[in-house]
């Protein structure tokens, strides 16, 4: 009598394992049934392991701003020694947003958005050249040094109007016409490019690829303004915005021998 | 009387029961020590376990990429600390030391050669903060090359000495190995006009990229509307130690776009790329400003 339920058990053990391995193992089973689901779901899902990775690359110049750059760098070198004298720095038919008559208003080609930024900073008795792009323009290119020379800009209070009025109408040397400075920070805001000094605001930059020196130790830029000269800077007529015919333009000047080209 | 089988078979319940009490209570012991255990591990053990545990969670990272959509997933946390180190020398010894230090915390978080963020574990489908893990706080301390009453070393010569100083462990600079030698990266910093001197503290944190630089904004709003004594600079490298003076109360901000705003705006605010910071911690207003606004992951040792 006690066999029985023990012999139930039995059966019932083998009737349940041959279900399940029918179930599990035949041809048309459960469990190849199940493969052919999860085969399909793989295609259409791509599953892989392992987190992506980016890779680094150094940061390099684009070409055009390459060869505005070093010509930049080349034109101030050659200022060096030099005394009250004009030097262009800006690539024949190059330049940024054309003025009238074809000139450029500003000497390098348009830097970028998320581009190429340039700062220039004294270092000692030199010029500090620091180049900044690559991801997002957030990394370092180059920095190089310019030896012999510290930046200055033809902008702060009166200084413009003090260098309109010796250089441009004649008027008489003046003294303070220029203003030495720590920092001059070239940057493209959106729209074009601008100038800032000492971390200062962002000024017009229409300088028309000139360059100026007081004394051949000094490099200075001219940061413009719009509508006529101010504090900020040299009405852009003179530069960048010139009108060849004009008189007081800083190339006619130049032309008629009025002003000093470093040679 | 009670049947054999059936006091067996609560016997062997009861001690099933009573093996799997003390393997799971012996298991939290173990796990206990075990965390300890790594909370006291030396420095480069440390360094060592945080960068396999980061570089392991990402190995198995899982990627499912639905509909275009891609989603990567982490099952595996980061096993990091962070480590207090003092340090000492002249100038350019302390130079060396800072810069070691920050390659070492770039090394351990996979060098920004990851896509995504390495502190998120989990999907973030709508976006993720700027979190930052700080690998090291340091101390400088004085000695006779070095005094607290020296010029402390500014954010312009610590950008320079970055820029130009090849780095032992790499065939570049220091900056170049943050820059490339992994992923995409850029350094970071916030100084005050004290510069890198004995008797000051700084931290070094791996920032990584996020939609955000929270902290950063902090300064571009003026904070707390408290200004720092002696100023502050927030310097990028490769803006060569650009200092952006702190706004104060009642300062008028200069018309019109600053070269201050746009490029607080470019370098700060938008951290598209892993990055490196090292903060002047002795200050309380950036060390509130940076600990406040940038989401820290805690470290293994619950700090």
């Amino acid at each position: 009598m006690e066999a029985i339920p023990k012999l139930a058990l039995y059966i019932l053990a083998i009737v349940i394992f041959i279900i399940l391995f029918s179930f599990f193992f035949g041809s048309n089973s459960g469990f190849n049934a199940v493969k052919k689901v999860f085969s399909g779901v793989k295609e259409s899902v791509n599953v892989s392991i392992g987190a992506s990775q980016v890779k680094g690359e150094k940061p390099v110049l684009p070409a055009e701003q390459k060869e505005a750059i070093n010509l930049l760098k080349r034109t101030m070198e050659k200022m060096k020694g030099k005394q009250q004298c004009f030097q262009k720095y800006q690539t024949t038919g190059g330049g940024s947003d054309q003025g009238r008559n074809g000139l450029p208003r500003n000497g390098l080609p348009l830097l970028g958005e998320e581009g190429t930024s340039i700062i220039l900073e004294k270092a000692g008795n030199d010029l500090r050249m620091i180049l900044l792009g690559g991801v997002a323009g957030k990394q370092e290119i180059s920095r190089d040094i310019i030896p012999g020379i510290n930046p200055c800009v033809i902008s702060g209070e009166n200084i413009p109007a003090r260098f309109q009025s010796q250089f441009i109408e004649k008027l008489g040397p003046v003294s303070d016409y220029y203003n030495a400075i720590d920092k001059v920070m070239i940057i493209f805001d959106g729209s074009e490019n601008k100038i800032s000094y000492n971390d200062g605001p962002l000024l017009d930059f229409e300088d028309g690829g000139f360059l100026y020196t007081p004394d051949g130790a000094q490099v200075c830029f001219f940061p413009t303004n719009d509508a006529s000269t101010n504090d900020d800077g040299l009405d852009d007529d003179f530069l960048g915005n010139a009108d060849p015919a004009g008189q007081f333009s800083i190339t006619a000047l130049l032309q008629k021998g009025e002003l000093k080209w470093c040679q | 009387m009670v049947p054999m089988m059936s006091w067996s078979k609560k016997a062997i319940a009861a001690g099933t029961l009573v093996t799997l009490i003390i393997a799971i209570l012996g298991f939290l012991v173990i796990a206990q020590q075990l965390l300890t255990f790594l909370a006291k591990s030396n420095d480069s053990q440390a360094e060592k376990l945080c960068h396999d545990t980061v570089a392991l969670s990402a190995a198995t990272a899982v990627n499912v990429d639905v509909a275009g959509k891609g989603i990567e997933a982490k099952p595996f946390p980061n096993v990091c600390k962070t480590i207090d180190k003092k340090i000492s020398g002249d100038p350019e010894t302390v130079k060396k030391q800072v810069a070691d230090t920050m390659a070492r915390c770039w090394w351990m978080f996979g060098e920004g050669k990851y896509e995504e963020s390495v502190f998120d574990t989990l999907p973030t489908f709508t976006g993720s903060d700027n979190k930052c893990f700080i690998c090291y706080t340091m101390l400088v301390e004085e000695n006779s090359k070095f005094k607290t009453e020296d010029r402390g070393i500014s954010s312009e010569e610590f950008v320079n000495y970055l820029a130009t100083t090849d780095y032992h462990r790499y065939d570049g600079t220091y900056l170049n190995y943050f820059q490339f030698a992994g992923g995409p990266g850029m350094v970071r910093g916030l100084l005050t006009n004290e510069g890198i001197k004995p008797g000051r503290a700084y931290a070094i944190a791996y920032t990584a990229k996020a939609s955000k630089c929270q902290w950063c904004e902090f300064f571009s709003t003026g904070g707390l509307g408290l200004s720092l004594a002696g100023g502050a600079a927030i310097f990028v490298v490769g803006t060569g130690g650009l200092v952006i003076p702190v706004v104060t109360i009642g300062a008028a901000i200069v018309s019109g776009a600053s070269s201050i705003q746009l490029l607080r705006e470019k370098f700060l605010l938008e951290m598209d790329i892993d990055s490196i910071a090292f903060i002047d911690m002795s200050d309380e207003v950036t060390w509130a400003a940076f600990s406040d606004q940038c989401t820290l992951e805690t470290d293994i040792a619950g700090r």
